[in-house]
């Protein structure tokens, strides 16, 4: 049985199954197992696993390049393999497959042409998406000379520049500076909040953590665990406060006094330390601050504008759909308004 | 369009960056421009034009049609090792534009460099007759013989078949017959015996040929024999004659006795003023050495009647754009096996395509006459099954590579033969839209179904 189309899923996969053969037909590896399950619309979607775990394949498989052995796929409703159901897909590969012999602006250009867009709009967006990965005063430059990192941000440019409905990233900070995975994270939030649905896969389990809804992880070509990013990574029955530095000494005796009255037992005290990604971020905007110099690819835009626009919203049938409309939160807004101070 | 466009001009920025249509532009320029100055002619006006036509043209093209194979079957083959293909494959591209626009990119490319040839062979051969190199004496000689194109016309073919089947029979019911031949080789071999014998003429003999000049050659004022024989006596003798030609059942109009070297190409020129009587004639050559000596005419290409048919350079064009449309078939080939293959089996298949395309004429044979594998031992009397099924296999393979012969337009250009309009829209036609058409489907159904992102060994 197929999967039925479902609009508010651009992404169903139902039981798929791929096996790798060899020159004679015979089953050489199996990269996937009976996988399952459904990307829902406007959602940030993670695939984790690690190297070898199948999730490249699984991406290969919904973009056509590879075919499953069992199951089936449907990309925005139709199968992967119809040249339609690409239009509206935009898809970074684990590795920038480029041209090296194309300049950024080439290379841009050809992968417009390929989504049909027109001269003038090609133009437009081209400026744009160059702005916003920092790459426009490289326009000009072949891609074989560029380093990984800005190899990377042409790809993710050439992925956004059909202004996709679905995007698919394989790897999307694998060979970017921590800025730049810091950018690319933000991108991804902003593309997700402005109603684009979006696949990654990774290996870094900080990355999913801190831009996906749901995920599933894959070890050896299965489903192991699937679920919210919240619901899969909650810790029932503990509790963490944060008390502010500026507390009196005095106060926080009689804090800890209190919780050891209720738990009868000494409660863990520590001090809360930045994470590495953060203390990097810090130094290195101070540096840009005392430093007009800049090396590599430069910061631009966060979000070129034709990608900055607000999802159509269906006009609501009555007034109560229309308030809960509007108190509804957005998919990705919950990373955003999360405060620490608010885990207390 | 835009999408095959797109790899369309992806295909010439590839082969410009890379450097080969450099490369091949410096090398190409270098026998264009260098061959007519080292390569020894046969020391006549005209043997200069050949060489300037023939060598440098012919090796050029040689040399396009090689890297045409070539940069085809590399095209898609090394975008798939490189995985370059996996990102267009995942744009809304259907396979085919992606052959399409590989096609034509790279044939693009072949054509302006082939255009560029023929731009300097044309402007060498200009400045070379300016020149002082020929007096006016020779480059009359040139442009009558070389710069004037003319159509030819073959004689009407002697048949020999009923007479060779009657001869089967006989020879069937003498048991003359060599054992293990089949009925149709031992036909075919009584077929060449009688042809080669009414084509052959010996001492105090003639022979009589009969042409007829269609109605599409509307005016002409003159007639050009060519001709060239074979004396049983080695070593390019001087053969005396007479040629007899007019009209047929009336006294021969024109009579010339001649001396002409046997296993040289001769020439024959009538003027004549009406062309209506013309519209049939006979031609006749008596064999009148003074010492015994048998000469052959090749049944093929032995005589030949040439008219008037217009001047050089369209005929150029025209040679070239028969030189064009081979390349585009083999880019077509090379493209078709890139799609289905990896990059060096997709190179040797596409080389393997094309020497087979280049060997037409021996498999034509081969389809006729059958391997001749049966029978060796002298104890089989009919054909084996499996030089039965090798002759299916080769009647299969002419039937396919028939149409697809296009003999070498620039040796008649060389040489002053007029290249048929008709056969450059033929070829347009059989090997681009029909040929073409056939491998572009054929690479789209399997390029279709092509896993292209499989993990390489």
């Amino acid at each position: 049985m197929h999967a039925a189309p479902n609009h508010d899923s651009p992404l169903q996969v139902e039981n798929v199954t791929k096996v790798f053969r060899d020159f004679w037909h015979r089953p050489k590896v199996t990269a996937v197992r009976e996988v399952s399950f459904e990307v829902k619309r406007g959602e940030v979607f993670g695939l984790l696993g690690p190297n070898g775990s199948g999730k490249s394949t699984i991406i290969k498989m919904m973009l056509g390049l590879l075919h499953p052995t069992r199951g089936h796929l449907r990309v925005l409703g139709r199968s992967p393999r119809e040249v339609r159901a690409k239009a509206r897909v935009g898809y970074l590969p684990e590795e920038s497959y480029l041209y090296p012999y194309l300049t950024s602006e080439e290379t841009l250009d050809f992968y417009g042409r390929l989504f049909d867009l027109n001269r003038a709009e090609r133009r437009q967006r081209i400026e744009q998406l160059l702005e916003m990965i920092g790459l426009t005063h490289a326009r000009r430059r072949t891609v074989g000379e560029f380093s990984k990192g800005m190899a990377r941000r042409i790809g993710l440019a050439q992925a956004l520049i059909n202004d996709p409905d679905l995007i698919i990233l394989d790897e999307p900070t694998s060979g970017l500076d921590p800025l730049g995975c810091r950018q690319m994270k933000d991108l991804i939030l902003t593309l997700a909040r402005r109603g684009k649905t979006v696949l990654m896969t990774s290996h870094l389990l900080a990355d999913v953590e801190d831009v996906c809804d749901r995920m599933v992880i894959l070890y050896n070509g299965r489903v192991q665990a699937a679920g919210s990013v919240h619901e899969l990574l909650e810790q029932p029955g503990q509790s963490r406060i944060v008390l502010p530095a500026e507390l009196p000494p005095e106060t926080l005796r009689q804090v800890l006094a209190s919780l050891r009255e209720v738990l009868g037992r000494e409660p863990e005290v520590d001090h809360p330390r930045k994470d590495l990604e953060q203390f990097f971020l810090d130094v290195v905007a101070r540096a840009r601050a005392e430093s007009a110099e800049n090396t590599g690819a430069t910061a631009g835009r966060s979000v070129a504008h034709y990608l900055d626009q607000p999802p159509p919203t269906p006009p609501p049938a009555d007034v109560n759909q229309a308030l809960a409309a509007l108190v509804a939160p957005r998919p990705g807004e919950t990373s955003e308004i999360q405060n620490p101070k608010s885990e207390i | 369009m835009r999408r095959l466009l797109a790899i369309a001009g992806l295909a010439v920025r590839a082969s410009i960056r890379s450097r080969l249509v450099v490369a091949l532009l410096l090398i190409l320029l270098g026998v264009v421009i260098g061959l007519p100055r080292t390569v020894q002619s046969d020391g006549t006006p005209e043997g200069y034009v050949r060489v300037v036509m023939g060598y440098t043209m012919g090796l050029a093209s040689l040399l396009l049609s090689l890297t045409a194979l070539w940069s085809g079957a590399l095209s898609i083959a090394r975008e798939v090792d490189e995985k370059q293909i996996q990102l267009v494959c995942s744009k809304p591209v259907h396979r085919l534009e992606i052959w399409a626009g590989k096609w034509l990119g790279l044939s693009a490319v072949h054509a302006v460099l082939l255009a560029l040839c023929a731009g300097a062979t044309l402007l060498t051969l200009h400045l070379n007759l300016r020149g002082e190199r020929f007096t006016d004496a020779q480059r009359a000689q040139i442009h009558q013989n070389v710069m004037m194109t003319r159509r030819a016309l073959s004689p009407q073919p002697v048949d020999v078949e009923a007479a060779a089947r009657a001869e089967v029979q006989r020879r069937l019911q003498q048991q003359e017959l060599p054992p293990g031949l089949t009925p149709e080789q031992a036909l075919n071999n009584v077929q060449q015996e009688l042809l080669a014998r009414a084509h052959t003429i010996g001492p105090g003999e003639k022979k009589t040929w009969s042409f007829a000049i269609p109605a599409r050659a509307a005016s002409f004022t003159e007639l050009r024999l060519k001709f060239r024989f074979s004396a049983s006596q080695m070593g390019g003798v001087p053969v005396e004659g007479t040629w007899l030609i007019g009209p047929p059942g009336e006294p021969a109009r024109y009579r010339q006795s001649v001396t002409n070297t046997a296993d040289a190409v001769h020439f024959l020129t009538l003027r004549i003023d009406q062309p209506e009587p013309w519209r049939q004639f006979t031609v006749t050559y008596i064999n009148q050495h003074p010492d015994p000596l048998t000469v052959f005419f090749s049944p093929r290409d032995g005589l030949e009647l040439q008219l008037p048919a217009g001047s050089f350079a369209p005929n150029f064009v025209r040679a070239v754009g028969l030189v064009m449309i081979q390349l585009a078939l083999l880019v077509a080939i090379g493209v078709t096996a890139s799609t289905l293959f990896s990059t060096p089996v997709a190179a040797l298949m596409a080389l393997a395509a094309a020497i087979i395309l280049r060997t037409s004429d021996y498999v034509g044979s081969l389809a006729r006459e059958g391997t001749g594998l049966a029978g060796r031992s002298g104890e089989a009397t009919g054909p084996g099954l499996f030089d039965a099924a090798l002759r299916l296999f080769y009647q299969t393979l002419h039937t396919v590579l028939a149409p697809l012969q296009a003999g070498q337009p620039l040796d008649h250009v060389a040489t002053g033969v007029w290249v048929d309009p008709a056969r450059l829209a033929q070829a347009g036609v059989v090997q681009l839209l029909v040929y073409g058409g056939l491998l572009a489907l054929l690479a789209t159904v399997i390029f279709n179904r092509r896993e292209v992102a499989r993990p390489t060994p």
